[in-house]
């Protein structure tokens, strides 16, 4: 997919995290620290980015890796709740770990996605995308914003677009897009694992997304009003499914 | 600007955000220091408190890192006291019976003492015999408070024994009740139960102390004192209890007309 970022295998370097994790299962705490220096920054990104402050993004990042930790007595005592390289990747079990520990503290507090399925399915029913609300800015309305000035108001133009997306629209953005590895993003399916839904719901999500925030980037004037929207066209555009 | 464009600028900005948001993450990251403790190191302090020197106490309260790993190792590895009576009557689920013998062979302080009470004793029973279910008891339980603290040892020197060392204090909240220890120059411990809940109004409350010695017990009744509701009640003769170890004190609500479980 075009802009997506580089495979695995450029520049990654060093043991892969399932065989980092084997090695902590037999007792190796190294082995457990490098996986945490891999993964505290990007697990709390995911928290930030769920809309989490400071202190509860940094208490949910401890919770997931102390599950972690804790899943080593787990599987010596033969108790569900250990990590399984049959199952799935190690980031994938991560990632849904902390998706979890994240949305129950969101949940707790009265908001959080509801149903992915039913969003990612809904028909539109004629109303005004909720980004046609965001007020439009003073932007040039037919440059493309390729100067370096109008890339940071690009950039927060889309922010505003991403934030104000439904929230099952936005989980699948923010972790298909802003929750990534550096070589190796998530891709759909492991998206569905995290999140609990099927890998066409997650299609449907990022499709809708995609096509809001280019809704809302035409309403702000920060790209013109094309052609009929091209998801119809490629519906393999939205990368590997 | 063809469709087409505007979809590749959108994949290009996401990717910048996240980019610049994920290397501002991982700035934040570069303050674990050396200092900080490991994820092993962490979780002794969480099975007993009183492992922790002076050096690691100081660093945990400055350190947001370490004081949340050592919170969620507290939150984790403890059941709650209803799984620890479940456990005691056998009611537990395979793996969690599991999880819970391993932690009590551990030798987690906390939990066996807390088996130990009489207030488990008798909820034990209760259960046991019927008269209370799991979900009355986990109702009386969301309202209890435990903690576990380490108390320094006295010296066995009487005469020097005032001013010795600071007088043990602590302080915990859970939910609708706070507890308040304080030792005494009379050898006593002072536990002050104080709620803001109006619907703990003159509501009893069994107090433990368990120790090294023999557990003390107490029932306060909250009263309202300005726009709180309190209850006191002075143990004597701490010094026997504490010994050079830990203490740890459980609160619970206790039904009208009943016995404490």
């Amino acid at each position: 997919m075009s802009g997506r970022r580089k495979q695995a295998g450029d520049g990654s370097s060093g043991p892969s995290d399932e065989s980092l994790v084997a090695k902590f299962y037999d007792g190796d705490e190294d082995a457990f620290n490098e996986i945490y220096r891999r993964y505290r920054h990007k697990l709390y990104h995911q928290g930030y980015r769920f809309g989490l402050k400071h202190h509860d993004a940094e208490g949910r990042v401890q919770d997931t890796f102390v599950k972690f930790y804790e899943s080593q007595t787990k599987k010596l005592l033969g108790v569900a709740g250990w990590y399984d390289p049959q199952q799935a990747k190690f980031s994938t079990w991560l990632y849904r770990i902390h998706y979890h520990n994240c949305i129950d503290l969101i949940r707790r507090r009265g908001s959080g996605p509801v149903s992915f399925e039913q969003v990612a399915t809904a028909e539109d029913d004629g109303r005004p995308s909720p980004l046609e609300l965001i007020p439009s800015r003073d932007l040039p309305p037919d440059e493309i914003l390729i100067q370096a000035e109008a890339v940071s108001a690009e950039r927060e133009a889309v922010r505003e677009a991403v934030a104000a997306l439904p929230v099952e629209i936005r989980t699948a953005i923010e972790l298909y897009y802003l929750v990534a590895e550096e070589d190796e993003p998530l891709t759909q399916q492991q998206i569905a694992a995290i999140i609990g839904c099927s890998t066409p719901t997650v299609f449907r999500l990022l499709e809708k997304g995609r096509r809001l925030i280019r809704e809302s980037l035409i309403v702000k004037g920060v790209a013109e009003a094309g052609a009929e929207a091209i998801e119809e066209t490629s519906p393999r555009r939205i990368g590997n499914a | 600007m063809p469709n087409i464009d505007i979809d590749q600028k959108i994949d290009e900005l996401l990717e910048s955000i996240h980019d610049e948001e994920l290397e501002q993450t991982e700035r934040r990251y570069r303050d674990e220091t050396q200092a900080c403790l490991t994820f092993a190191q962490t979780r002794i302090l969480a099975l007993a408190s009183a492992s922790a020197s002076d050096a690691e106490g100081r660093h945990i309260r400055s350190c947001p890192h370490c004081a949340a790993r050592l919170q969620s190792f507290r939150e984790q590895l403890h059941p709650s006291l209803l799984k620890l009576l479940l456990f005691n009557l056998g009611r537990l689920g395979d793996d969690e019976s599991r999880l819970m013998r391993n932690h009590v062979n551990e030798g987690c302080v906390q939990c066996r003492r807390l088996l130990a009470t009489q207030w488990a004793e008798k909820a034990t029973a209760a259960l046991r015999t019927g008269r209370r279910t799991a979900e009355q008891l986990a109702g009386a339980l969301s309202r209890a408070v435990c903690g576990m603290w380490s108390v320094p040892a006295l010296s066995l020197n009487y005469e020097s024994r005032k001013g010795h060392r600071a007088p043990f204090a602590a302080h915990i909240e859970q939910d609708n009740l706070s507890l308040m220890l304080e030792e005494t120059d009379a050898d006593e411990l002072l536990v002050r139960v104080f709620t803001e809940d109006a619907s703990l109004e003159n509501r009893r409350v069994h107090i433990e102390v368990i120790g090294e010695g023999k557990p003390l017990e107490a029932e306060v009744e909250l009263t309202a004192v300005g726009e709180c509701y309190q209850g006191v009640h002075y143990f004597t003769a701490f010094s026997l209890l504490t010994g050079s170890g830990e203490i740890v004190v459980l609160a619970v609500p206790v039904s009208d007309g009943e016995s404490p479980a």
